[in-house]
């Protein structure tokens, strides 16, 4: 083939994968600075405006956040918000798409028509605030679980792919006697295994980048999500110079620490691990909007 | 008996208790959407009543319209809609052609390796909460310390500040938007790509197009409907210029080009406490969001001739 190219095919070639390059680069570069700015001192970060390798590495920044207790908190909280959220959205979407993947049962056309017209309808902030009040989630850790729990995406493209499971497979479980509960969780789940991991992930994301909800309604410090706390951090600027007071105090008031460094620093540990997971999870992901493109 | 197949004259009763345990399964996730999109509902009649805490929605006392006419002789009203629709436009004027454009290019490399590195590369900032966003935008454009204005310098130019200029802001919302999903978003016009039958490049080749000719003549035309779809649907998402984004992004600064709706009614009832004005304001949103919503898909539904759901 590569005999046929023309000249003009040739140059398009470099230039367009130089172009993407650059694009990558792009993309790559903030979040490298971030990572360098949260890695140097104070003295090199002023020596010029830009550093793109260090000459000397510090991990302060870090070993200051961490003997903060406020992180320490901040990241537990996430942590159980993120497991503990995921398996019960996964739970319930997977439970409810299930059911209502069965043409023949009493009232899922209807439950189905409701909820596909819950798209059209919002009724804003106020009522959805006194909503979750009224349910007593304040300062509850659940405040970030249950206004979330059930994404109606996921849903429809869940059961869709359910219904796309060949009859037979359940008939050949009713025949042996299988109940529906034995049928979902020992037939449908095992065969869903790629399905369960991309939303799984999904989800997940979703509860670790959550602050929204601990924003309006989690109003004790220690009980913040980890966004949270880093939005308090980046964009209020409160926490980190009422922190910095206390950190220099308790390392004899030598200020090695910068505010940028700190904040870059909580911002990696924010962002660390979706980094982790993301190379082996990538494909999850892109197959999860495949199916939803090919469902819209 | 196959579970599908029970008797048309079975008792309703009958059928539903055979089915209990599917009842059982989907119960607590009909009733999540139950309780927040339908009985939130009641919270409505906040827009109609002098609304106290105390007294609860029901006991508090009945105004009529008033909080309507109030609410709209407020002079931010007109404001804070004309930046939603501003800014929701910029947005779709540069963050929409961008992911197809790169699609094309994608899908023009010849090394498989490098499209899949490239891919991870940028399906990346996606994933990027725009809080560390707010993190990662100060220290890359903040006029003080940021390292963008500091190689400027060095350069001898002086640069303004883009995160805090009015003048700018918008424009910095519009290119932080497409950093962040422009990978991404190539994701659905890459399949759509994938999905043309290799046949028509074959017959285009035959009558000598080159690569810019099929690209034009051959890739534009078949991606062209997932194009207009996400393109209705994008417009039925006008009224929300992204929350998150402008919620950490802007400052007091930058508000009166970036106050858009959605800021606007969580300053007015969260933070000032006005919950009867901002029901009315988000009541009204809704109502136009439902009408643009119902519309466009009723468009994309003629156009593809399948319905959306």
């Amino acid at each position: 083939m590569s005999s046929l190219r023309s000249r003009g095919d040739k140059v398009f070639d470099v230039f367009n994968v130089l172009f993407v390059v650059l694009v990558c680069l792009v993309m790559l570069l903030p979040v490298y600075m971030m990572v360098i700015t949260s890695v140097i001192t104070v003295a090199e970060y002023n020596s010029a405006p830009i550093i793109l390798w260090p000459r000397e590495f510090t991990l302060s920044s870090y070993r200051y956040l961490f003997s903060t207790d406020d992180i320490i908190h901040a990241f537990g909280v996430t942590v159980f918000v993120t497991v503990v959220g995921t398996l019960l959205s996964m739970f319930f979407t997977l439970g409810m798409a299930y059911g209502l993947s069965k043409p023949f049962l009493p009232g899922a056309g209807f439950i189905m028509r409701a909820l596909v017209l819950t798209m059209f309808i919002d009724s804003g902030l106020i009522p959805f605030y006194l909503l979750v009040k009224g349910m007593h989630l304040n300062n509850n850790l659940f405040a970030n679980i249950v206004p979330s729990l059930v994404s109606l995406w996921n849903f429809l493209v869940i059961r869709s792919f359910f219904q796309g499971l060949p009859k037979e497979i359940e008939d050949a479980a009713e025949v042996d006697g299988a109940s529906y509960y034995q049928m979902f969780f020992r037939v449908i789940l095992p065969l869903s295994k790629p399905v369960l991991a991309t939303f799984t992930l999904f989800y997940g994301v979703g509860y670790w980048n959550s602050w929204y909800n601990s924003m309006l309604f989690v109003q004790k410090a220690e009980l913040h999500t980890l966004q949270h706390l880093l939005r308090r951090m980046v964009v209020n600027q409160e926490t980190l110079w009422g922190m910095q007071e206390s950190f220099a105090s308790s390392v004899g008031g030598r200020m090695a620490l910068f505010t940028e460094s700190v904040q870059m620093a909580a911002c990696v540990v924010a962002m660390v691990p979706i980094l982790c997971v993301y190379p082996f999870l990538q494909k999850y992901f892109v197959k999860g909007v495949m199916i939803g493109s090919i469902k819209g | 008996m196959n579970a599908g197949t029970i008797k048309r004259n079975t008792p309703r009763f009958r059928r539903v208790w055979k089915y209990r345990a599917l009842y059982v399964l989907i119960f607590v996730g009909v009733a999540y959407f139950f309780l927040f999109k339908y009985a939130t509902l009641y919270g409505l009649l906040i827009a109609f009543k002098n609304y106290k805490f105390k007294l609860g929605i029901m006991g508090s006392e009945w105004v009529g319209l008033k909080n309507f006419k109030r609410a709209l002789s407020n002079p931010d009203v007109p404001r804070v809609v004309l930046n939603t629709v501003t800014i929701s436009f910029g947005k779709l004027a540069f963050g929409f052609p961008a992911p197809i454009i790169l699609a094309l290019l994608l899908n023009e490399l010849r090394s498989r390796r490098f499209l899949k590195v490239a891919q991870s590369v940028l399906y990346l900032p996606y994933f990027i909460s725009w809080i560390v966003m707010a993190g990662i935008c100060t220290n890359l454009f903040s006029s003080t310390n940021g390292v963008v204005p500091k190689l400027m310098a060095a350069a001898g130019i002086k640069m303004p500040s883009l995160i805090a200029d009015p003048q700018y802001f918008r424009g910095f919302l519009y290119g932080s938007e497409v950093w962040k999903n422009v990978g991404w978003n190539t994701i659905i016009y890459m399949a759509a790509i994938t999905g043309i039958d290799p046949e028509l490049y074959e017959a285009g080749r035959m009558d000598g197009c080159n690569r810019f000719q099929q690209a034009i003549h051959i890739t534009l035309p078949c991606i062209a409907p997932t194009v207009v779809i996400l393109l209705i649907l994008n417009i039925g998402g006008i009224m929300n210029a992204g929350f998150d984004q402008i919620f950490n992004l802007s400052s007091s600064r930058t508000k009166t080009v970036s106050e858009i709706i959605d800021t606007y009614l969580y300053d007015l009832g969260l933070i000032s406490g006005k919950y009867e004005y901002a029901t009315v304001i988000g009541m009204l949103k809704s109502i136009i969001n439902a009408l643009l919503l119902f519309s466009t898909n009723f468009i994309a539904g003629k156009i593809t001739e399948t319905s959306l759901f």
